[in-house]
């Protein structure tokens, strides 16, 4: 606790931005809830979409998804969108248990992963929408 | 409680921890909450089936017809039958937490009938999808 009569600063300058997401709280859950949104309707198509692409066929899978527009719209908007929701929800779940070293590691690992996931499995839908 | 009485140990190992888990009784409502973090963590890592399977397609037909032979086989359907409920549980249990966001069904019966409907709906959305899919095939 700051004492007033020896400190400036105010009671909540010697506490801001040592919470566990460092000061991005609010902007962290708004973009959790904001993805969430987004993901609603996305999630009922993207999930219409694996059960109807279970034993599917390569010739069948390539028609499918040359279309410039369509199923491999919803796919990548649900990757882009979700794995962006993935990170965050996964930021929090390692502010929640994780501490120091392992905290700074995690979240460096995560955003990696988070990266990783969404270049490749994008660059693998935009080339089957292109015809590569 | 003695963070007050060792100055020598770091802030973080000082801090007072909450008792957690272990105080509790077992209750649907916080089953239905540890439920929507795993389907969040099996989602996440659900993600790399789903980057296999568009990363082999766009590959060409060689390892597009290793990773459909995966999937269209019996624990290939359900490990994507699982990954499905996980979408839907995850689904409904955002739709949960949008409910208590605005404000409501924070009384005992609203948020027990919220948990029972999170639940509800994620098999029967499940189920419904799967039939479906079969059924127009």
């Amino acid at each position: 606790m700051s004492d007033k009569s020896s400190s400036l600063r105010s009671e909540a300058s010697t506490v801001r931005y040592l919470g566990a997401s460092r000061g991005k709280a609010t902007q962290h859950a708004l973009a959790l809830r904001l993805t969430a949104a987004a993901l609603m309707p996305l999630t009922i198509l993207f999930a219409f979409l694996v059960v109807s692409l279970v034993g599917r066929d390569y010739d069948s899978v390539m028609r499918l998804f040359s279309q410039r527009i369509g199923p491999g719209t919803i796919a990548l908007l649900f990757v882009l969108v979700g794995v962006y929701h993935m990170k965050a929800g996964m930021e929090t779940i390692i502010e929640d248990y994780a501490h120091g070293r392992w905290k700074i590691g995690l979240l460096v690992a995560n955003t990696m992963f988070a990266g990783l996931i969404a270049a490749a499995t994008a660059l693998a839908i935009v080339k089957l929408a292109v015809g590569g | 409680m003695a963070e007050a009485n060792n100055p020598s140990q770091r802030l973080q190992d000082r801090r007072p921890l909450s008792p957690h888990l272990d105080v509790y009784k077992m209750m649907f409502t916080m089953v239905m909450s540890g439920l929507h973090r795993i389907t969040g963590m099996c989602l996440y890592a659900g993600t790399l089936l789903l980057a296999w399977y568009f990363i082999a397609a766009a590959s060409g037909p060689r390892a597009f017809e290793a990773v459909n032979w995966v999937y269209s086989s019996f624990l290939g359907r359900v490990v994507l039958f699982g990954f499905t409920w996980s979408l839907f549980h995850h689904l409904m249990g955002g739709i949960r937490h949008a409910i208590w966001d605005a404000g409501y069904m924070f009384d005992p019966k609203g948020r027990e009938l919220a948990a029972q409907g999170t639940l509800i709906g994620s098999v029967a959305l499940t189920v419904i999808f799967w039939v479906l899919a079969y059924a127009y095939r």
